[in-house]
């Protein structure tokens, strides 16, 4: 999923907010003019978090009117209720702010994509998208070629945004029956996509299991963003 | 046709002997096709190659069965053993076929462990068939058969019951494996028939 990162030049604590969303898997694109982010959101980009500052009613609007499905969230450098407030009433899908840890904020961005995706038949999960009208799968624009079922089964866990499903549950909601007992297709599938996963992420997305439950979707840092997530949040 | 008079008795023991462990590696080999079910290591081709093999051993045997007019032991008896060793491989193979005829999607636990209990009864009937001649160590492999057999049972009845433990799970799930355990718990019943065809011989002989 690419987002968007829309703040002015001169903004204190404009860093760490992008910082925490790539950590935790997103690819972000800093940009400093309104104009830039219309263009890139038509071009393909998932989602918009902007200052409010330069993102204002017109823009929200146009927004809403020419790419629909495209979630447009605020951010803002310090909690402050009323100012949230206000920004919802304006339109914005969520509001981000500086006190927000980075696990928050990629929940919160998680939960825009879900909600605003519901409407169309997308899937994000970092740099994974999964286009089920379309049956098709990437990661980082490039496609993963997978069966039907490997993909259904992925686009359970990519929807669960990092929480566990029981094997039950990923059955019943790819095959559309209850699992038999003793029934292990579920893992055959996850096994497969594995073996998939690892070399079309390079090992960034990987299906954990937990033992005597069922799997969950994780998105891998690269150590490198470690770092830089570590340099910015130390100053 | 005729009935030769010099016996040809020990073809008879080799040819038991050969169709015991024609079906140790059938069993040996289905154990393998489910256990790494779908990306099986072994086809459904290699099966049914080692099943026509299986049939040409039985037909070799009754052709002999035929033609001679001195046997080891009873007509009879030959024959039901000749005829439960091949309804073995017979049932291994279809319970293999109906993997790939009924586009099974995934394993069921269930259907390793019945092929696990199916090998070692296989094992210990070849083992059986090995001391057909001296008939002395036979026993011990027989009672080990029936040991699989009963286990086997348990296990197949499990197996049915979790198909239906649920109403939501497909009923298509509930076809494919409700077969395909039953093939399965034929080729044990096949084995403790010849098993007890086996003992019978035994019981005559001794």
């Amino acid at each position: 999923m690419e987002l968007l990162f829309l703040a002015g030049d001169q903004d204190s604590g404009a860093d760490r907010i992008p910082a925490a969303l790539q950590g935790a898997g997103y690819r972000v694109r800093r940009i400093s003019r309104p104009a830039e982010a219309e263009h890139l959101l038509h071009a393909g980009a998932d989602a918009l978090v902007a200052d409010p500052a330069l993102a204002d009613a017109d823009l929200l609007a146009r927004l809403r009117r020419d790419c629909p499905g495209r979630a447009v969230i605020a951010w803002i450098a310090q909690p402050a209720t009323d100012w949230t407030a206000d920004l919802l009433e304006a339109g914005f899908e969520d509001v981000l702010d500086g006190a927000m840890g980075p696990r928050e904020l990629a929940a919160r961005v998680a939960a825009v994509a879900r909600r605003t995706e519901s409407a169309s038949s997308t899937v994000a999960f970092g740099l994974l998208d999964i286009d089920d009208d379309a049956g098709e799968a990437w990661w980082s624009g490039e496609r993963i070629r997978l069966t039907r079922r490997e993909r259904q089964v992925l686009q359970v866990l990519a929807d669960s945004a990092g929480r566990t499903v029981r094997r039950e549950r990923l059955y019943r909601q790819v095959w559309g029956y209850a699992m038999a007992r003793g029934d292990r297709s579920v893992d055959v599938n996850v096994r497969r996509l594995r073996a998939k996963l690892g070399s079309a992420t390079a090992g960034r997305l990987e299906i954990v299991t937990e033992q005597g439950v069922g799997y969950r979707l994780e998105l891998v840092a690269d150590s490198q963003e470690v770092s830089e997530i570590a340099a910015v949040t130390s100053l | 046709m005729r009935l030769a008079l010099i016996p040809r008795t020990t073809e008879f023991y080799e040819l038991f002997t050969a169709a015991g462990e024609n079906a140790l590696v059938t069993a040996r080999k289905a154990e393998e096709r489910f256990r790494t079910y779908p990306e099986s290591t072994v086809s459904q081709e290699e099966i049914k190659a080692l099943e026509n093999e299986g049939d040409d051993l039985t037909r070799q045997t009754i052709e002999l069965l035929n033609t001679q007019y001195i046997t080891p032991f009873d007509r009879e008896d030959i024959y039901e053993l000749a005829k439960a060793i091949d309804d073995v491989v017979d049932f291994i193979e279809n319970a293999s076929d109906l993997l790939g005829l009924y586009r099974v999607e995934g394993p069921m636990e269930q259907a390793h462990e019945q092929c696990r209990v199916l090998v070692e009864a296989v094992e210990n009937l070849s083992g059986a068939l090995t001391e057909l001649r001296g008939l002395r160590g036979a026993e011990r492999y027989l009672v080990e058969v029936k040991r699989r057999e009963d286990e086997g049972d348990r296990i197949v009845r499990d197996a049915i019951a979790a198909l239906f433990e649920n109403d939501g799970v497909s009923p298509l799930t509930v076809i494919r494996w409700k077969d395909i355990f039953e093939a399965l718990e034929d080729a044990l019943d096949s084995c403790e028939t010849a098993a007890n065809v086996l003992g019978n011989i035994v019981v005559k002989n001794a």
